[in-house]
Order: C-alpha cells, then structure tokens, then sequence
C-alpha cells in the first residue's frame, strides 16, 4: 500500500521531469541543427516556444554537460548568448535493436563454433526487419512528396 | 523514447536496454557521483531495476564506481559516475563487431546453396547438412527443396553499408 502511494506521489514530478529532459533534447537537436555557426539564444527559444528564463537553464545545462558553448554576443545593441554545439551526437541508428549488443552468449559467437552469425537466426530476423521498415519508410516518402506535388 | 539528439552517453546507453537504461543514464548526467538510491528517487525506478543497469553499464565499462562510507548510515556504497569519455569507442566499437557478424554471414550466403522445407519455424540448411538429412526437413518432414535467397543478401548487403557509411560519416 505504501509503496503505491508513493508511487501515485511520484508520478506528476516524473512526468514534468521527463518533459523537461524531452526539452532538452530538443534544443540540443535545434542547437546542432544550426550547425557550427551557432544560433542566438533569442532566436532559438522563439523557435522552440520556451521562456527565456526555461530556455537558459536548459542552455546551461547542456554547457554544464559539455555539450554546447555559451558565447556572449552584443546584439542590436544587447548582451545576449550565442550557442555552438561542441559534440555533435554520434549516430547509432544503423546498429539500434541489434541482438548482438545485448546477447549473453557473444562470447562463444565465432565462425565455426555451434554459436555463430552464419546461422543466428536473431540476425537474419533483425536485419530483415529493419529493412523492411526502411522501405515502408520509402514507401511513405514517396507517398508524400507526390500527394504535395499534386 | 527517441535519443536522436541526446548526449553520446544515453545513446550509448540506450543501446543495451529499453527505457529504464535511457532514464538511469540521463540521472546519471544530471547528478554526478549519485548512488543507486539517489538514481532511484530520481528516476522513480525501483531500486533493483537501478541496480541492474548500473551493473550492466559499469560491465561495459561506461561508468565507474567509487566505494565510499555512508556518512549516515556507516555502511559502504558506491558512488556512479558516467564514463563519458569511452561512450564513442563504445558505439564505434559495438558497431565494427556486427559489421564483422554481418560479413562473415553474407560470406556464408554467398559460398553456400541452401535447402527448405517451406515451413515456418523450421531452419534453411546447406547443401551437406540437407544431403546428411537425405533431403528431407528432420523438423516437419518435408522434402527439402533448393531456394534462392537473393533478398536476403541483398538486405545484408544494405545493412552492411548503412553501418560502413556511419563508420565513415561519425556525427549528424
């Protein structure tokens, strides 16, 4: 009982933390958008809709973090931040929901041994599934790009 | 939850495990040297959940323990600190390991005439073992017929590039 209620407790401050962590990476993805040249801070908490109170601490979080750098600009007259990204993001896609990375007998996969990437059937299943999605995925594009055509 | 554009560390991080890795290793940034009960009450992850992660992480060697003394209770506990500086030679890594798995099965396919019964749940097989089995499926007893996978070489061929061109292309 106990354990339930303070889990219902927990529930609305997890929930805004999450969101919270969803803002942030939604401005670290319109920071690295902008590329190298960086984006005034102004400029992105219009874009992202955010407060410029809400948007400054996420912007110093993500300094904190090392992920951008804060430079002060003077602007129209005005002191204000510019922001760079520093560590782009690493791509994983290409690798995500790959069995290899969570199988617990990696150890014995070889070549010629009774464990082996020649007959794993996890790793036929999952590269056909994911190029399935990808072209349903370009299925859909394809779609799209001709119903704005039309 | 998307981690497109999150830090290195939560991709990393979310590679291994579902959700509960992406909120451990987001607590993990936001506190620096937390224990597992203070990533517990931030995440609202049961303890054991915590626990199991940071074990798993710490396995793959993407964060580090410090055992220090509990001012209050006097027992040991360790405190979790995000190895930040080893999560893209991990990526990268991960990613040359199923490049190589990925290979060697296209080799496979390439070199070897495959048998089928047609039935679902029941495996392929190579020209030997399909001969040693008389041709005849040892699962549901079909006659093994010989089948011509050109797709899936294909898919393979397509994954095998998507991973070499990331290799190649690191960062967004």
């Amino acid at each position: 009982m106990s354990t339930q209620q303070s889990n219902e407790g927990n529930l609305p401050e997890e929930k805004l933390d999450e969101e919270e962590l969803d803002l942030t990476s939604r401005t670290y993805k319109a920071i690295v958008e902008h590329g190298m040249e960086g984006i005034l801070q102004s400029q992105l908490w219009k874009e992202l809709n955010l407060t410029s109170r809400d948007g400054s601490r996420l912007a110093i979080r993500l300094e904190k973090r090392g992920m951008i750098r804060r430079e002060r600009v003077l602007e129209n007259g005005r002191w204000t931040y510019r922001l760079f990204p520093i560590r782009m993001p690493i791509k994983t896609a290409s690798i995500r929901d790959a069995p290899c990375l969570t199988c617990k007998v990696i150890e014995q996969c070889s070549t010629e041994g009774r464990i082996s990437p020649r007959v794993c059937s996890m790793l036929e299943e999952w590269v056909r599934k994911e190029y399935q999605e990808y072209t349903s995925h370009k299925v859909v594009m394809k779609v799209e790009t001709k119903s704005s055509q039309t | 939850m998307k981690v497109e554009y999150e830090d290195s560390f939560v991709k990393a991080a979310s590679l291994l495990g579902a959700e509960e890795y992406i909120r451990v290793a987001r607590a993990l940034l936001n506190n620096e040297n937390a224990t597992d009960e203070e990533i517990a009450s931030a995440t609202g992850l049961k303890i054991n959940i915590v626990r199991r992660v940071l074990y798993d992480l710490f396995g793959h060697s993407l964060i580090s323990g410090i055992r220090v003394r509990d001012p209050k209770k006097g027992w040991f506990v360790y405190r979790w600190q995000a190895r930040r500086d080893q999560t893209d030679s991990f990526i990268e890594s991960q990613k040359r390991k199923i490049l190589e798995k990925l290979k060697q099965r296209l080799e496979y396919e390439e070199t070897n005439e495959f048998y089928y019964c047609g039935t679902v749940g029941c495996k392929k097989m190579p020209f030997v073992e399909a001969m040693e089995n008389l041709f005849k499926c040892p699962r549901c007893g079909k006659t093994l017929n010989l089948i011509k996978d050109e797709e899936f070489k294909e898919t393979l061929k397509w994954k095998i590039k998507q991973i070499e061109e990331e290799l190649e292309k690191r960062t967004h």
